[in-house]
């Protein structure tokens, strides 16, 4: 049976592990949910129009640009942005493979990178490399020339299969 | 051809959108009857375009949210035809094992957009997003495909050029992409010069075992244009020479000349021609 929602409606969903409750409306993009929250700021915004994947996050392990992705459809789901990455206060691989390498300049993109990445390595824990430029260039970084990042990337998936043996 | 677009950026943010409401229907029939009754509706899958339409213009009366409906994801083979649903992901059509009825079409498929934007832009979304760079489109006519509608008058089978001229039928909701798997079909898609242009190339033998081809160039800003081939009896620049002979003298747009694009467009072509040969073995 169709389900319908009402302008405003109440949102349920899982943000990096944590349960979350609120009441917004059909036209809220998940990027300015999760801006609204104090602790959701590592989500960037940029072109607003899905291009850039400055907002990238996580909604059920699938990279999305949140900007583009209306609160709604997360109902149920779980999402995980950068501010999930770290476990106990420790920067996940990537994270610090990411800081290691320099793979940042001004850092606008680097939350969508590094979830970017979490994703490619989620999937395939060995990219090649043209797998990686294939994914990296999914979203825009201005100032880097990417050489970093693809740098950062190849070193991330070093270290977390090492973490993994 | 170029048409000088009529309207631009309208609203500077997607913050400007005013709350609406929203039907996810559990099946191709309850999506039709709210395609039906809902005020103006607007169908939604992938999420990778809308936001930018409506910044443009588009407005959103009812949101038809299709994510429930699993009956319209997949690449499918039956009866001599492909089918791939229209909320078929790029990356799920291109790592589907159907695809492989026609040679070249998943890597094509592979080719659309980036990979986040493979995950969940739609082969559907492509299509009716009618933006000329983009490539369902393309392939579709290149293939000789059509597109399915369902509304709850009736349904229709489109071509491509049908969607450019806005033919669907009123309220009406893409299910489906079907291709005839014409003999050996297959198919080769160049980006190399993207965004100017891009060209597909689609071969297959008719009844009589006559190799027939179609090859389809399109720009950032013009639509689609399929140009039929001669393949028998000359080499591939000569094939390609002659086709491009057909190409309108109008066919250019600000970025790239007349001109150029038969110089281009040829020489890529004669380089499709002689892959698709030697992938034929």
């Amino acid at each position: 049976m169709a389900e319908r929602l009402g302008p405003r409606f109440d949102l349920s969903f899982t943000l990096n592990g944590a349960s979350v409750s609120v009441s917004t409306t059909t036209a809220t993009a998940l990027a300015d949910l999760l801006r609204e929250r104090r602790d959701g700021r590592g989500t960037r915004l940029a072109c607003e129009r899905a291009v850039c994947g400055a907002c990238t996050v996580l909604v059920d392990d699938v990279p999305r640009a949140s900007c583009a992705v209306f609160a709604f459809e997360v109902e149920g789901s779980t999402v995980r942005t950068v501010e999930g990455m770290a476990e106990d206060g420790e920067l996940s691989p990537v994270q610090a493979a990411f800081a290691d390498n320099a793979a940042f300049q001004c850092g606008f993109c680097t939350a969508g990178m590094i979830v970017l990445t979490e994703a490619l390595l989620a999937r395939d824990p060995d990219p090649e490399e043209a797998a990686i430029r294939d994914w990296i260039s999914s979203n825009i970084c201005r100032c880097t020339g990417y050489s970093l990042i693809l740098e950062a990337v190849r070193d991330a998936a070093r270290r977390k299969r090492e973490t993994a043996e | 051809m170029y048409e000088v677009a009529q309207a631009g950026l309208i609203a500077a943010s997607y913050r400007d959108i005013p709350p609406f409401p929203v039907i996810a229907p559990a099946s191709v029939e309850e999506a039709v009857a709210a395609m039906a009754d809902a005020e103006a509706p607007v169908p939604y899958a992938g999420g990778t375009d809308l936001c930018g339409a409506v910044r443009e213009g588009k407005k959103i009366g009812t949101l038809i949210w299709l994510k429930r409906l699993d009956e319209l994801r997949g690449v499918r083979v039956a009866d001599g035809t492909l089918s791939i649903g229209a909320l078929t992901t790029h990356a799920g059509g291109a790592g589907a094992d159907a695809a492989g009825a026609i040679p070249g079409l998943a890597e094509a498929l592979s080719k659309l957009g980036k990979m986040r934007i493979r995950l969940s832009g739609t082969a559907g979304g492509n299509l009716m997003a009618r933006h000329t760079r983009y490539e369902m489109s393309i392939l579709l006519t290149a293939l000789g495909g059509t597109a399915h509608f369902a509304s709850a008058e009736g349904e229709a089978d489109l071509t491509a050029a049908d969607i450019w001229e806005r033919a669907e039928p009123p309220r009406s909701l893409l299910t489906r992409l079907s291709i005839p798997l014409a003999g050996d079909l297959r198919l080769d898609y160049d980006r190399s010069l993207r965004p100017l242009m891009t060209q597909a190339l689609a071969r297959w033998t008719d009844i009589s075992g006559r190799p027939q081809g179609r090859a389809v160039i399109a720009t950032e800003y013009l639509r689609p244009f399929a140009l039929d081939l001669e393949l028998a009896g000359t080499d591939a620049k000569g094939i390609a020479a002659a086709a491009y002979e057909a190409l309108p003298a109008d066919f250019a747009d600000p970025a790239s000349g007349n001109d150029w694009l038969r110089r281009a467009g040829a020489a890529i072509l004669a380089r499709q021609l002689a892959r698709l040969e030697a992938a034929r073995g």
